[in-house]
């Protein structure tokens, strides 16, 4: 057997920090955490622990006060706007309200960062892409193109939402809560698009969440925040074996839920 | 002296967001689209309401005016005094009030609507200015409408005041424009203009700041919208009064 080769890290994220002026209380507190490329890397942990805000320093949303982020190997550039939308194009990101413009079609959804970036592209060739980034996460583009967002269920949106982050054809796609508040339904559409992501189109998925059950069901590693900080990273199995206090209550509620919902 | 830090602060982050969106409108890619359609939103769809605004408002001051300059048998000067007054102040502060109600309000809302729903984050994620996308254009276009529109109050307002004098309070027709070249000059006209265009820039940039800058739920963006239209309205009150001391200064050399 020859010698194991290291895994390319799509994300890694170095000794971040992060306060808020009015807060006064770290939020992120020199966290460290290595994401792989091409595989799906949930980060769980209680709401409000700083997850949002761990993903938007990752998009360049927020500025961190100490730290960095490589993208690839390459420096996140906080300080240049025009540096930092070059290495944006790395990106797509699913929010957790979706984020689709209301006043805009599916149809201009999806094309809105097509003809942004590519503003020669003809209307025809526009359509064609658009339509087949919709097909590509399970829409049919006839039925759905001239639909605003208010008109789709909330499964539908994700798969919009989905189809406009990929549209550029980034690398990596992160995912804000994107099973919260669906029905069981709508939530699995979303973990089999989220599986979709990596497997036919071989991308990196980042998910925020603190839904339990997707992240076993769905992740290949596992990553738990707390107090500002990666307090666990392993795989699935691992992370159900971990004795860490917080992630033992964190299964523990879980569990009680579950058998909640059973009853 | 917190509260005044605030203020200045507060202040000066608008004149910052006010000039990066001028910044940004003569930097490419350039959308004149997007332009037309917040023109057409500002301009075209304020034209009923301002209309209507300007006839009444013709229509009271002419009486006004008739009431007082009847005593003294001057019943031609109702004429050039609600011209006067509309070109000078009325058409440009009414117009501002008017469309801050209508369009300040909607773009305050629609803004304010798009950050708390992560629009605005969403856009800059996919490298797209949200900057220039949604304010510049706003902010341009409300000051090339505020202008146009006060032209078109201070030409129904007009109306109303002839239809006033004339029809109803019985004004001879020949009378009442005769002495209208003797008070209404050039610079009248110039000073609603300048004024209007003013307060264009000061509607759209206080709507577009508000509803940017929004945090919260929905709560915070009708807090905002309503922040937006109070503080807009208030301030076009406050800075005509010092847009008149300037202007002056600037035709006649007085204040």
């Amino acid at each position: 057997m020859g010698p194991k080769t290291k895994q390319l890290a799509a994300i890694e994220i170095k000794n971040l920090s992060k306060t808020f002026p009015r807060k006064k209380e770290k939020v992120l507190d020199r966290l460290n955490l290595t994401i792989p490329a091409k595989q799906i890397s949930f980060v769980l942990g209680p709401s409000g622990t700083g997850k949002s805000v761990l993903l938007k320093h990752i998009v360049g949303l927020l500025r961190p006060d100490e730290g960095e982020i490589d993208i690839f190997g390459q420096k996140l550039p906080y300080g240049s706007t025009k540096k930092l939308n070059e290495m944006r194009k790395h990106f797509g990101v699913l929010f957790q309200g979706v984020a689709l413009f209301d006043n805009m079609t599916v149809y201009e959804n999806v094309a809105f960062p097509l003809c942004a970036h590519q503003r020669a592209l003809k209307k025809n060739i526009v359509v064609e892409m658009v339509s087949e980034t919709l097909l590509s996460v399970g829409l049919d583009p006839s039925a759905n193109l001239e639909k605003y967002p208010n008109e789709l269920s909330g499964g539908m949106q994700k798969r919009v939402g989905l189809a406009r982050a990929i549209v550029l054809k980034p690398d990596i796609i992160l995912y804000d809560e994107p099973t919260t508040g669906l029905d069981p339904v709508n939530r699995q559409t979303v973990e089999e698009m989220i599986l979709e992501a990596k497997n036919k189109l071989g991308l990196t998925n980042f998910v925020i969440s603190h839904d339990l059950r997707a992240a076993i069901a769905l992740a290949d590693k596992i990553a738990f925040i707390f107090g500002g900080q990666i307090v666990f990273s392993g795989n699935a199995d691992e992370f159900q074996q971990s004795s860490h206090p917080v992630i033992r209550s964190f299964l523990r509620a879980e569990e009680i839920h579950k058998k909640r919902s059973e009853i | 002296m917190a509260r005044l830090t605030i203020f200045v602060e507060e202040v000066g982050n608008i004149m910052i967001f006010m000039f990066r969106a001028i910044y940004w409108l003569i930097k490419t890619p350039y959308r004149p689209n997007i332009f037309l359609e917040h023109f057409y939103f500002i301009a075209n769809k304020s034209v009923f309401i301002v209309t209507l605004t300007a006839i009444f408002t013709g229509l009271v001051f002419a009486i006004q005016f008739y009431f007082g300059f009847n005593v003294i048998n001057a019943d031609a000067l109702v004429g050039p005094a609600s011209a006067l007054s509309l070109a000078r102040e009325l058409a440009p502060v009414f117009t501002a009030v008017v469309v801050t109600g209508r369009a300040g309000a909607a773009m305050a809302a629609e803004l304010g609507t798009m950050r708390v729903t992560d629009q605005i984050d969403a856009m800059e994620v996919m490298a797209i200015n949200p900057l220039q996308y949604l304010v510049s254009p706003r902010i341009l276009a409300g000051f090339i409408a505020l202008p146009i529109l006060s032209t078109l109050f201070l030409f129904i307002g007009n109306i109303g005041a002839y239809m006033a004098g004339v029809w109803l309070l019985g004004i001879d027709s020949s009378l009442f424009y005769s002495h209208l070249s003797e008070f209404v000059e050039i610079q009248d006209i110039l000073q609603g203009l300048i004024k209007a265009a003013f307060f264009g820039l000061m509607f759209s940039t206080l709507s577009t700041y508000t509803g940017f800058t929004t945090s919260g739920g929905a709560k915070a963006v009708g807090a905002s919208t309503n922040r937006a239209v109070v503080v807009t309205l208030v301030l076009i009150l406050v800075s005509d009064y010092f847009l008149t001391l300037g202007i002056r200064f600037l035709f006649y050399g007085d204040s």
